[in-house]
C-alpha cells in the first residue's frame, strides 16, 4: 500500500558513527573491495592518503532519512542527485539533514547534506519523492 | 553500450546491505531497499568495467521508479556517457538502466574521478 502523505514530510536529521568495521561490512555487502577503503598500501598511496569510507555508505544515510519520511514511496518515486565534497575518514560521526526546498504538484524536493561534527560537508545535493 | 548484465538481489543480499548501513530492515518487507539495488548495480558495473587504482566516486544520481521484490532478476545496461580530462585528471560518467520484466525500475548516473598522477620527486 502506498498511501498519499498529504503534505511533504519534515525529514528528521540522523547521525551515525561510521567506523572501520562498518566500512568493512559495507565492502562485503556492496561487493566493493576497493583497497582505498581499508588500511592498505593502496589507501596510503591513494588520493586521500588514508582509508576512507565508501561514498555510497555515506549516501545510505540520505536514503535512510528519506525512507523514514516517505516510507515505501521512496522506493518507487525517489530521486537522488549528490556530489561528494570531502572524504569520510573513519571513525567519523556523520549527520544527515534534509531541508524542504520546494513542493510542487505532489513532488517534494529537499536539499540534503551529510556533515562531520565540525560542519565539514561530506556530501550534498538534492533528494526528492512524491507525497501525493 | 556494454553487454547487458544480469543482477539479482536476494533477501540475504538486502539484509546484509541493511546490516552494514545500519538501516532497520523493518522498512523493507519483501522488497529490495532502493539504494541497495543501486549499490549492487554499481558492483555489477565494476565487474564489467574494472576501475584503475586510485579512482574515487565523485557524484551519483539515481531515480527509483518501481519497487523490486527479493530474488528478482534484473537486466542492467551500462553506457559510458561522458569522459573528460582536465589537467591530467580524468572524469568519467557512466549511465545505468535497470529493467525488471521489461520495465525500467531504476536509472542512474555515476561519475568517477581518476586524479592526475603527481610525478615522483627526483633526487
Amino acid at each position: 500500500m502506498n498511501l498519499p502523505l498529504g503534505e511533504p514530510p519534515v525529514i528528521q536529521p540522523l547521525t551515525r558513527l561510521v567506523d572501520q568495521s562498518m566500512v568493512d561490512r559495507y565492502a562485503l555487502a556492496a561487493r566493493d573491495p576497493n583497497p582505498i577503503h581499508r588500511p592498505s598500501p593502496e589507501a596510503e598511496e591513494g588520493p586521500f592518503g588514508r582509508p576512507v569510507a565508501h561514498g555510497m555508505l555515506v549516501l545510505a544515510l540520505v536514503s535512510e532519512v528519506m525512507t523514514l519520511g516517505f516510507g515505501r514511496r521512496w522506493a518507487d518515486t525517489g530521486s537522488l542527485k549528490v556530489r561528494w565534497r570531502s572524504p569520510a575518514v573513519p571513525p567519523i560521526s556523520v549527520t544527515c539533514r534534509a531541508a524542504l526546498k520546494s513542493a510542487h504538484e505532489g513532488l517534494a524536493v529537499y536539499d540534503v547534506v551529510c556533515e562531520d561534527p565540525t560542519g565539514v560537508v561530506l556530501l550534498d545535493g538534492t533528494a526528492s519523492a512524491r507525497f501525493l | 553500450m556494454l553487454p547487458l548484465v544480469t543482477v539479482t538481489v536476494t533477501r540475504e543480499d538486502a539484509l546484509r546491505y541493511l546490516a552494514a548501513t545500519g538501516e532497520d530492515d523493518a522498512h523493507w518487507p519483501g522488497i529490495v531497499p532502493p539504494l541497495a539495488l543501486g549499490a549492487l548495480a554499481l558492483a555489477a558495473l565494476m565487474d564489467e568495467m574494472p576501475l584503475p587504482e586510485g579512482v574515487f566516486h565523485s557524484a551519483q544520481e539515481f531515480d527509483f521508479l518501481e519497487v523490486v521484490p527479493f530474488d528478482a532478476t534484473l537486466d542492467l545496461s551500462i553506457a559510458v556517457e561522458r569522459r573528460a580530462e582536465r589537467a591530467g585528471t580524468v572524469y568519467t560518467t557512466v549511465g545505468l538502466d535497470l529493467r525488471y520484466e521489461d520495465r525500467t525500475v531504476c536509472t542512474g548516473h555515476a561519475t568517477v574521478v581518476l586524479p592526475a598522477r603527481v610525478p615522483a620527486a627526483s633526487s
